[in-house]
């Protein structure tokens, strides 16, 4: 395991794991007041330098024993919501809590999960793709021993 | 006696010319005898050409775990470079050297050739301390692996700029390095580093041949490439002769 970290958050990436901490830049299109937390993806599969929050642009190349995580910031105002009422990051995912249904996008295998909860008084949404059924038995597993390792910073720097 | 002089002249002349070109005979030479026995020439008037060779750190082949660095648009990347299922070809460019120009622009243009599909190609820059991410961004196509990191490019002991290094993803370790100033030079680096002579001979890699002929074959191209001879190399393309029934040939 390999410590990476970058815009207040670390995280302990297993061998053969590519991470990338990333923040949006604020765009002219933007709504007033819109957030730009960082954001943290995490791969068993080469991820493309251009990708989706939720891993759109990298999630149609997986093979069915790949993996995606992001970790993804909602700020301070989605923690006071009935929605991040769980407190801390889970740190043990089960095979129960990925579906098809879970996906943010469906594509023909994919299983996803997703859960929401408060890390620092902050929204946090921890958002997982199985590139198929194969990865429920070797990836969880190592996902389960990641989730641990992720911390994240009071300090969230401004885009 | 001014015939006599300009006589001299000429023949001291002749004699000159004649012991500069047997120097320079003999310095090629003794280049040729070092390339084939694996010793360093002791001038390179050319681009130095892909090792093809692991660089020995040591006793040991130098290995890499991963590349870490910052892209130009401020992302904290760690890419695996060790225990993974393709190779990485990673490519020391800046943003101030000339060679580098071409690459940069083919990279913007899409203008590469066919990398195989085991290769995951990273560019690397020095890091924000020494360039500018502005410039950098400027330069790199959004589609590629850009990464800006001065400890990588120490890391590899990167003598300059174009550099690439050819890791073998299994095992981390680097297996070719070299310059090379268009990107089909660099497939040729892919070539002798992978030993996919397919790359740039057009042969497919299924070709059914005796093992016999495919270990020969390997000997002779290993030994080729050591010589700096790579695969499309012209001198392995010579002319043909053709013979007449006068017995003479062209």
């Amino acid at each position: 395991m390999t410590i990476h970290q970058g815009l207040g958050i670390s995280v302990d990436v297993p061998r053969g794991w590519e991470a990338r901490i990333s923040q949006a830049a604020a765009q002219p299109g933007d709504h007033p007041g819109e957030s730009h937390y960082p954001y943290l993806h995490l791969a068993s599969f080469p991820l493309p330098p251009v990708r989706a929050h939720y891993g759109g642009g990298a999630v149609e190349s997986m093979r069915p024993d790949d993996a995606f995580v992001a970790v993804l910031d909602f700020g301070q105002d989605a923690a006071h919501s009935k929605l991040f009422e769980l407190k801390g990051l889970p740190t043990k995912l089960s095979r129960a809590q990925f579906s098809a249904r879970q996906l943010q996008r469906m594509l023909p295998g994919q299983l996803g999960s997703q859960q929401f909860c408060t890390v620092n008084g902050r929204g946090i949404v921890l958002y997982v793709v199985l590139g198929g059924a194969a990865a429920l038995r070797t990836k969880v597993p190592v996902i389960t021993t990641i989730l641990p390792t992720i911390s994240l910073s009071n300090e969230v720097p401004s885009p | 006696m001014t015939v006599l002089v300009i006589v001299e002249a000429v023949v001291l002349l002749g004699i000159g010319l004649l012991v500069v070109a047997l120097l320079a005979s003999y310095a090629g030479l003794v280049e040729r005898v070092n390339l084939v026995e694996g010793r360093a020439p002791s001038r390179s008037l050319t681009p130095p050409q892909f090792s093809g060779v692991s660089r020995e750190v040591g006793d040991e082949a130098m290995t890499v775990e991963q590349l870490v660095g910052r892209t130009p648009h401020g992302d904290d990347v760690l890419l695996p470079a060790s225990g993974i299922d393709h190779d990485l070809l990673v490519a020391f460019l800046s943003s101030g050297c000339t060679s580098c120009g071409s690459l940069w622009e083919d990279l913007r243009e899409h203008r590469l050739p066919i990398f195989p599909t085991y290769l995951r190609l990273v560019v690397v820059t020095r890091g924000s301390t020494e360039e500018s991410p502005a410039s950098i961004a400027e330069l790199a196509p959004d589609d590629v692996d850009v990464m800006m990191s001065s400890e990588v490019w120490e890391a590899f002991s990167t003598p300059g700029s174009p550099y690439f290094a050819y890791v073998d993803g299994k095992t981390g370790r680097v297996v070719g390095e070299g310059t090379a100033l268009t990107w089909d030079q660099v497939l040729g680096l892919v070539a002798t580093s992978s030993g996919d002579a397919a790359l740039v001979s057009g042969v497919g890699r299924d070709f059914s041949k005796p093992r016999g002929d495919l270990q020969r074959e390997e000997e002779v191209d290993q030994m080729l490439m050591q010589a700096g001879i790579l695969p499309g190399d012209p001198s392995l393309y010579p002319e043909p002769v053709t013979h007449f029934t006068d017995g003479t040939s062209t």
